[in-house]
């Protein structure tokens, strides 16, 4: 780092000062003060204790549900409205979390780098019913793990056939499902 | 692969200072630090909005975690609504009600300065569902309105229990109601004692 008047000149690698330059563009402000204001709400974050990459991908994963149609309902609502229509409309059900499931990974594939490890995130960053979240990447299939100690039987089910969906949706082949109450287990190929 | 080549840019000395110490109690180099700070600054400006905004974002979205909420695709929720509200009507709007005085509990047992104030900010930062939602408050009165072409009349009819129930945790009780679907408008006023 070197050092100048009140300023000290930090190294930035050549392959981030185009988005920078972009942003500067579109902003109609110089790079150098988009660098300073991107590093000043950086420590700010972390002042504030946040995790600015956890904070990066929860927006990123928040602007998916908005886009796919998520809404927030409190669970107490939600968890009566499944327990009393899901034993006369179970199939109904079912079918419109594997649909949802599908443009979920549709649009995963289409925004994200590595869609399967951004639907781990998304799992993880959005289902707070979760305890436990895997998903492993192996040559040509996707293992999911998903526990949880306060999922009701329907709620997995759900879960499982939206996972499905995603996979789906993802270009894989669910091969086999493990789904007990809170717990779920699925393994994909291509 | 990214590129290694390096370019120097000036960042305020104090705040190149603060990276260098978050650096190093991270275990970073301060390169790896500002690039990575960096990357994600872009990363999240490509997406429509400052760091600041996805950090106030990121704290209501935990408020509402907090608050017991949970996410579910909304047409599965208009759905479900509308066959449970055949079903069971009078249970069903009675179990809206309920979370909605929860919910209004929740928020004034945390303690904070203006319970209601912060309940509104978060109820209307996660409605995104919802174009048009207002919650206005005087010392004595609270006026509602709530505008969304793509609610059911079932639905809209259990939202506004909901309302409701928070009106009641907080004390108030509604003195004037207008309801048809997909329209709300509520007016309420503080209960003596």
């Amino acid at each position: 780092m070197a050092r100048s008047k009140g300023k000290k000149l930090v190294y930035v690698s050549e392959g981030l000062i185009d988005g920078i330059a972009k942003i500067s563009r579109n902003r109609g402000e110089s790079v150098g003060k988009i660098v300073e204001d991107s590093l000043r709400q950086s420590v700010r974050v972390n002042d504030e204790g946040y995790d600015v990459k956890q904070v990066a991908d929860f927006f990123s994963v928040m602007q998916a549900h908005r886009v796919l149609g998520g809404v927030f309902v409190p669970s107490g609502v939600l968890d009566f409205l499944v327990a009393e229509v899901y034993p006369h409309r179970r199939d109904l059900l079912l079918d419109k979390w594997f649909e949802s499931g599908c443009w979920h990974g549709k649009y995963l594939k289409e925004k994200f780098d590595n869609p399967v490890k951004a639907f781990g995130c998304f799992l993880e960053l959005s289902r707070w019913d979760l305890n436990e979240v895997e998903v492993k990447e192996l040559v040509g299939s996707v293992k999911i793990r998903c526990v949880s100690t306060v999922l009701t039987t329907e709620g997995t089910e759900s879960l499982a056939k939206f996972i499905e969906g995603v996979m789906d949706g993802l270009g894989y082949k669910t091969e086999h499902v493990d789904c007990l109450k809170g717990m779920i287990i699925l393994e994909s190929k291509i | 692969m990214k590129s290694s080549r390096r370019k120097m840019l000036a960042a305020r000395e104090d705040l190149a200072d603060k990276l260098g110490k978050m650096a190093s109690s991270k275990g970073f180099t301060i390169f790896g630090m500002v690039n990575n700070l960096l990357e994600l600054a872009v990363s999240v400006e490509a997406m429509g909005i400052s760091l600041d905004e996805a950090v106030d974002n990121y704290r209501i979205i935990k408020a509402v975690k907090n608050a017991s909420f949970t996410l579910v695709l909304e047409s599965l929720l208009y759905d479900t609504t509308e066959i449970a509200y055949q079903k069971a009507k009078e249970k069903t709007l009675t179990t809206w009600f309920d979370a909605g005085v929860w919910v209004g509990r929740q928020y004034i047992s945390r303690g904070a300065d203006d319970p209601f104030t912060a309940l509104k900010r978060d109820l209307k930062a996660f409605s995104w569902n919802i174009p048009e939602f207002t919650m206005e408050k005087t010392e004595k009165e609270v006026s509602i309105r709530v505008l969304s072409p793509r609610f059911s009349e079932s639905y809209t009819l259990l939202f506004n229990r909901f309302l409701e129930g928070i009106l009641e945790a907080f004390g108030y009780g509604v003195t004037y109601k207008e309801v048809g679907r997909g329209n709300i408008r509520l007016e309420a006023a503080k209960k003596d004692g």
